[in-house]
């Protein structure tokens, strides 16, 4: 499952479309995947998980 | 804001949150929230032109801090996607995901039980077609998780052990089995094409399992749903119902499995659940749906037109054709 090019990630927030969330500084990893963790306009949380972790 | 009553005559709780009247109700493909967000196309809940899974709190929550919590998990940016036709990898990394937020939204003080769950279909009240399950977590104990808890000391151990042991004795309503997850029309199954897919050792929580528990679970699952996508021939519509051990007796303080304290840890076998993944189909012909009327609703007795026997032999077919 990689990544697609303009997603975001812990260490990127990747091509945003719109200036409705911020990424908190996170470099969360669990099992298989990583973990970027925003938070909405609105102040909701989003959270974006991708296959970036190590292999459990 | 929601509100919490409790309904003296059935002893359980009613959760009313009058703000979801005016949820989004079906939009058409170009305005759907879950997709993501198109340069020059209107902003939807995630605001990337692609992701893999996200997770947000629910813009109209049943639930809501200081007095639980309900969520979004979306599968995919794939609209047309669905959970039986997630890339292998893609469906492993969901159960990640459903750990971590069990783990995370366990240790919440104001959570006493994380449901992770999916309705699929507008027969069983779906508003958004693009793939995605729900997570609400209780303020309580809900009665579903509570009589799990009353048949394990009816029992005098967990009961889902028990239970998977007498299909497995039994054998014909079993359906699939890998080394770790099986799936089963229970012997008094509700719904005509009701299946548990349970995993083989006793596991309280997603927390308990190894890597290649949850690669298999995620596979058991997926092998029911492309089943009940081939047994009739249609998208299958169903509630999918994550059943695990309540979070305060799962957690430690710190939100991390074991420890002493509050939320310590109580894994012995049959104290806390175990985990397991109920499918409610509503579907009791490829047209007619199984409807909760008099008997269901008045009397809180099942009547089913369908015998488990021959259901679970009708999956079984169907689960070979789709794997």
């Amino acid at each position: 499952m990689a990544r697609k090019p303009s997603e975001p990630s812990p260490k990127s927030t990747g091509s945003k479309t719109s200036d409705s969330a911020e990424t908190t500084d996170s470099t969360e990893v669990t099992g298989p995947i990583a973990i970027a963790r925003l938070r909405k306009a609105d102040g909701r949380a989003l959270i974006l998980y991708s296959a970036d972790g190590d292999r459990a | 804001v929601s509100e919490l009553r409790f309904n003296e005559l059935r002893g359980e709780q009613v959760a009313y949150a009058i703000h979801r009247q005016d949820r989004t109700f079906l939009p058409s493909r170009d305005h759907c929230p879950l997709c993501p967000t198109r340069p020059g196309g209107p902003e939807t809940e995630i605001p990337f032109p692609a992701y893999e899974i996200a997770v947000f709190d629910n813009r109209f929550p049943a639930f809501e801090p200081p007095h639980g919590v309900a969520e979004v998990v979306v599968y995919s940016d794939d609209h047309d996607a669905s959970f039986g036709t997630l890339a292998p990898e893609r469906a492993e990394a969901l159960m990640w995901v459903w750990r971590n937020r069990y783990l995370e939204l366990g240790a919440r003080e104001d959570v006493e039980y994380v449901f992770i769950f999916e309705n699929r279909g507008v027969e069983v009240g779906v508003t958004l077609h693009h793939p995605h399950g729900q997570i609400y977590g209780y303020p309580f104990l809900p009665p579903v998780p509570a009589l799990e808890q009353a048949a394990d000391e009816r029992l005098g151990s967990c009961a889902p052990c028990a239970l998977l042991a007498r299909e497995l004795d039994d054998g014909r309503r079993m359906l699939y089995a890998n080394d770790h997850a099986l799936a089963y029309v229970p012997e008094a199954a509700r719904w005509p094409y009701e299946v548990h897919v349970t995993m083989r050792e006793h596991r309280a929580s997603l927390l308990d399992c190894s890597a290649a528990e949850l690669r298999l679970l995620a596979e058991a699952l997926q092998r029911v749903v492309r089943g009940f996508d081939m047994l009739f021939a249609r998208p299958f519509p169903y509630v999918m119902a994550v059943h695990q051990a309540p979070t305060p007796a799962a957690l430690a303080p710190n939100g991390e499995p074991g420890g002493a304290g509050p939320r310590a840890a109580n894994t012995a076998k049959g104290a806390n659940g175990h985990l397991h993944v109920e499918f409610y189909p509503p579907l009791r012909t490829a047209e007619k749906l199984k409807y909760l009327a008099g008997s269901e609703q008045g009397a809180g007795t099942f009547i089913s037109d369908v015998l488990p026997e021959d259901s679970a032999a009708e999956l079984r077919e169907a689960i070979a054709r789709g794997a």
